[in-house]
Parts: C-alpha cells; sequence; structure tokens
C-alpha cells in the first residue's frame, strides 16, 4: 500500500503506462516461452524484436516515411475540406439538413470495399491513397466543429451583433475560438484513423510503406516481421496523437484549460 | 463629490433630443407550431438623455424584447424607435449593452475582454486603448486581475468586468437586461452603488432591467411598470429621491414608500 501510494504521488505520469505495457510484454513473453501457443501464431516479443533488427533501419524509414507521408497529407486534405464544411454547416440550416444525409452515406460506405475501386478509378501513385485516407478521417473533424460552432452561447452572439460585427469577425473571433476544444478532440480521433485509412490504401495497391510491409510478410508466413510492423503502426499512432495534443498546448493552450474545466465541471 | 441628479424630474426638458424615444411600438411572435403571441402591445417610452429609466414587470412581459429593440438586435416592425433622435436601423456604437450573464470571452484575460468591442468592431487597439482599460480596470477594483482569466473570477467580478467593457466605449446609452440577477443580495447591493458611481462619471442614459423592487427605486429617475402579456406600460413613476444615491437612500423613509408602492403595483392584478 505505502508503496502504492509513494508511485501515486511521485511517479511521473508516463510511468504507470509504461509499466502496464511491460507487464503485458512480459507475460506475452512467459505464455510464448512456455509453448501454449505455436510461434507462428503468436510469436514471443523477443522473436519479434529480433525480426525487426535484422531488417536495416534505411529499409524500416523508407516503409515508416512512406505511411508518415500519407496519413499527414491525407489529414491534411481532410482537416482542409472539414472546416470550411463545417462552418457551412453551422451557419445555414438549410445545408446542415441536405449535406448530413450525404456525409452519413459516405461515413458508412466501408472504406475496404471502396478503396479497390478508388485505386481502379484514381490510377496509381499517391492520389488513390491519400483519397481514402481523408475520407475515413474528415467525418469527426465535420461533426466535432460544427458541434462546437453551435454550441456558442447566445449571449456571446448577442455581443457580437450588438457590436455590430461581420460574420467574418464572428466566426473569427467568436464561434471557431469557443470550438477549439471540440476541434482538437475531432483532430485527436481523426488522426488516428488517418492511420488506419493509410494502411487500409497500402494493402490494397501500394509497393512500399508499413501496410504494404506487414501484407507481405504476411503472405511468405513471416509472421514475426508483420508483428514488428504492427508495433512499429502503434508507434506512429502514438507520436501523431501526442504531436496534436502538443500543438494544441503550444499553440491554444487555453482551449485546453477550457476543455479540461468543462469535462471536471 | 455631490454631483447634482442628470435631470431632476420638474426640471426643463433638455433641447437635446432624448436618448430613447419608442412610441406605439407592438411586437408580435409568431412560434414554431404556427401561433403566435403578442409579446408588446402599443409601447410608448422615452429616456431623456443622461436620465435613469428602469423597466419592471412580469417574467415574459416583454422587457428584454423592447431592450433588444433598442439595441437594434430585433426590427421595430410596428411603431417607431429613435435614439438620439436618429431612427433605430441596426445597433449602434454610440450604444452599450451588459447582458443578463456576464458574455466574457473565455480565453481573453480581462483586459482583453475590456478592449473586445475595438477589436470586434475592426478598430486598431491603441496604447491609449490600454492606458484607458487600465483606468477601467481601477475604477470597477479590478487593478490586480488584468492578466487574469474569466474562469479565474467570481460572478460578480465577472459581472464587473462586464460593466467595464461596456462602459470603456464611453456610450451615450448603456442598456441592462438584468445584470446583478445571477449575484448574491450583498454583492448586488454594492454592484447597485458602483454603477451609479460610474455613472456619474460617464453620464450615460440608462435603460435598465430588473425584477428587484428596492433595486428599481435606488438606481431609477423614472420606472416604467409593464403588465403581462401583451406587454404594455402600466406605469410611470417619477423618483423623487435625493441624489446622490447611495447605501444612506436605502435609510430614508420616502425610499420605503416608493418601494411599497412599486410593489403594490406590481402585484395587483390587472
Ligand atoms: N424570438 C422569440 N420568438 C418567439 N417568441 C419570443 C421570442 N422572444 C421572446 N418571445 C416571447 O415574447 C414574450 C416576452 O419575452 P421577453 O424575453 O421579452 O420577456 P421578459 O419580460 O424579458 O421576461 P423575463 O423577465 O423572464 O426575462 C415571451 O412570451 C416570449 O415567449
Ligand atoms: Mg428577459
Amino acid at each position: 500500500m505505502p508503496l502504492f501510494r509513494l508511485l501515486r504521488a511521485s511517479a511521473p505520469l508516463w510511468l504507470p503506462p509504461a509499466l502496464a505495457v511491460a507487464g503485458l510484454l512480459a507475460l506475452w513473453e512467459v505464455t510464448a516461452r512456455a509453448g501454449l501457443i505455436p510461434p507462428f501464431l503468436l510469436p514471443a516479443p523477443s522473436a519479434v524484436a529480433a525480426a525487426a533488427l535484422a531488417v536495416p533501419a534505411p529499409q524500416w524509414l523508407g516503409h515508416v516515411w512512406a505511411t508518415l507521408r500519407i496519413v499527414l497529407l491525407g489529414f491534411a486534405a481532410a482537416v482542409a475540406i472539414s472546416l470550411p464544411l463545417a462552418v457551412a454547416i453551422s451557419r445555414f440550416a438549410l445545408f446542415r439538413r441536405s449535406i448530413y444525409p450525404i456525409l452519413l452515406v459516405i461515413q458508412s460506405t466501408p472504406i475496404v470495399a471502396i478503396a479497390p475501386i478508388l485505386v481502379v478509378t484514381l490510377g496509381a501513385g499517391d492520389l488513390p491513397r491519400v483519397v481514402i485516407t481523408a475520407m475515413i478521417a474528415f467525418f469527426p473533424i465535420v461533426v466535432g466543429t460544427s458541434t462546437g460552432l453551435l454550441q456558442c452561447p447566445d449571449e456571446l452572439i448577442e455581443l457580437s451583433r450588438s457590436l455590430g460585427a461581420t460574420t467574418g469577425r464572428e466566426y473569427r473571433q467568436i464561434r471557431l475560438p469557443y470550438a477549439l476544444p471540440h476541434l482538437f478532440s475531432a483532430l485527436r480521433v481523426a488522426i488516428t484513423l488517418a492511420v488506419i485509412g493509410a494502411v487500409v490504401a497500402e494493402f490494397v495497391a501500394a509497393d512500399e510503406g508499413v501496410g504494404y510491409f506487414i501484407r507481405t510478410s504476411t503472405a511468405f508466413f513471416r509472421i514475426p516481421l508483420a508483428f514488428a510492423g504492427l508495433a512499429l503502426l502503434s508507434v506512429l499512432t502514438l507520436a501523431l496523437f501526442g504531436l496534436v495534443g502538443l500543438v494544441q498546448r503550444l499553440f491554444f493552450p487555453h482551449s485546453l484549460a477550457a476543455s479540461d474545466a468543462r469535462r471536471s465541471s | 463629490m455631490a454631483c447634482a441628479p442628470a435631470h431632476p424630474p420638474g426640471a426643463a426638458r433638455p433641447l437635446a433630443p432624448p436618448a430613447v424615444a419608442l412610441e406605439h411600438v407592438s411586437q408580435v411572435f409568431r412560434g414554431t407550431g404556427g401561433q403566435s403571441v403578442t409579446a408588446l402591445r402599443d409601447i410608448s417610452l422615452e429616456v431623456a438623455a443622461h436620465s435613469f429609466t428602469v423597466i419592471v414587470g412580469p417574467s415574459g412581459c416583454g422587457k428584454s424584447t423592447v431592450l433588444r429593440m433598442v439595441a437594434g438586435l430585433l426590427p421595430i416592425r410596428a411603431g417607431t424607435g429613435r435614439i438620439f433622435g436618429h431612427p433605430i436601423e441596426r445597433p449602434r456604437d454610440d450604444t452599450a449593452m451588459v447582458f443578463q450573464r456576464p458574455a466574457l470571452l473565455p480565453w481573453l484575460t480581462v483586459t482583453d475582454n475590456l478592449l473586445f468591442p475595438l477589436r470586434h468592431r475592426g478598430r486598431p487597439v491603441t496604447g491609449a486603448d490600454r492606458d484607458r482599460a487600465a483606468r477601467m480596470l481601477e475604477t470597477i477594483g479590478l487593478q490586480d486581475f488584468a492578466r487574469s482569466f474569466p474562469a479565474e473570477l467570481s460572478g460578480g467580478m465577472q459581472q464587473r468586468v462586464g460593466i467595464g467593457r461596456a462602459l470603456l466605449g464611453a456610450p451615450s446609452l448603456l442598456l441592462m437586461d438584468e445584470p446583478f440577477s445571477a449575484l448574491d443580495a450583498l454583492t448586488r447591493d454594492e454592484m447597485s452603488f458602483e454603477l451609479l458611481r460610474l455613472r456619474e462619471r460617464h453620464r450615460s442614459a440608462v435603460l435598465f432591467i430588473t425584477h428587484s423592487i428596492p433595486e428599481a427605486v435606488l438606481l431609477a429617475d423614472r420606472i416604467c411598470v409593464m403588465s403581462a402579456r401583451p406587454g404594455t406600460i402600466r406605469e410611470t413613476i417619477e423618483v423623487d429621491l435625493p441624489a446622490p444615491r447611495g447605501p444612506q437612500t436605502l435609510r430614508l423613509p420616502r425610499f420605503h414608500d416608493l418601494c411599497e408602492h412599486l410593489r403594490a403595483l406590481l402585484t395587483e392584478r390587472a
């Protein structure tokens, strides 16, 4: 008990999750070594690490960069489409009612089903992969941002009107800053979806990237290598997720405080 | 500092046009179900320049509607409305509004909240503006909170920022919709005295809405008593309490007589 209390009082924030992951890996290692699960189904973490180290670093970097490029391009495209769309949705009720069903149809189309079609229509190159990534990432941004824009309290809008401000200023100085906590929550969800989108796209058509690497490793029954790729994807997702949080903390610190206050109240 | 009341009752009419003049204003709202609500019927109301007019009335009688019309937020479809002789067409730069809730921007510091109207109107914020904001902070007693965020202030302090923001532009007309209703009784009295002091300095005309009878009598040169739907002005009371008003006003017998009179008017069923 005192150890527990000590841990809670003095441990850095990252320590408990790190211990949890380490514990899980240890359990996995023990299970695998005891021979309870055949190694071609679930290789031990040590085997995965050994397989990962056997691949030259430049090769890994090449795959990571290929995936990262698609993720970032697709994410940027999703943001670029979503923000104006969210503004229009919050501004015009008629537009909101007519566009939402269409957005829902796009969102509920299984991305795996549509990806091969897009590859055929959009041809080789990055374009189909970027489009697939953007398609899966844009929905939470549109919904989150338009919700935030619409939740702006009436008295702030009245204030804006009583000052005779233009709609542009109302959005730039009141509605958008007010929606920032919503926007960043949405961006965090969207960036993880973007990684999924990029990997799905690489499964369908690619000659490099982590998704491509996993697919080819599996095809040749090199399961430890596939797991290594998977682990790399997790690290990539965590890093991108953290990056979104970092951007929020550095450039919009007050949106963070506001969302914390709202959560705790 | 002894300051004469802006325009004591019975004094000669100023030559300047009244701050607010509403004539035969009516308002019908159409509900979403198609039925219509007559919120206001034939309201005529005048706020003399530099004077303090209070509107009291039961909940839902249309007080906020009157204020929103004067503020230019709700177009006047029946009747006429003028501010300083000009027809009301849109929100005016010489008019400022204080809302029931402070309506501060949570991501701006107290100082930046005070300066927000300038920024929101697209004016550049100069050093002189910052000086005026600093002086306003002293006036509202928040000089130590210039860099605080609204969430770090109490409700009363936030409301003071809202009032300071409205006064900073030195408006000729101040519109206040139950500005103190969210405050406890003690803070409320304090805020009333503070408002009286601030106004002595700025000499803005004020149109003020409240549910509180003592607040109305303490602040007003003139009280308009409204009746429930459809909202009409039932009676106008000239408040002949001596200036300057302050804590001592609350002890005058005349103050209590006026409160009683107002209470009787408000409780009697039409
Ligand atoms: N935008 C609107 N649409 C439809 N009806 C409205 C609208 N605004 C006000 N009303 C109606 O007009 C009437 C007067 O409303 P108003 O807000 O002016 O009352 P009030 O006197 O300020 O009440 P309170 O003291 O509770 O604030 C109410 O019956 C209300 O339902
Ligand atoms: Mg009201």
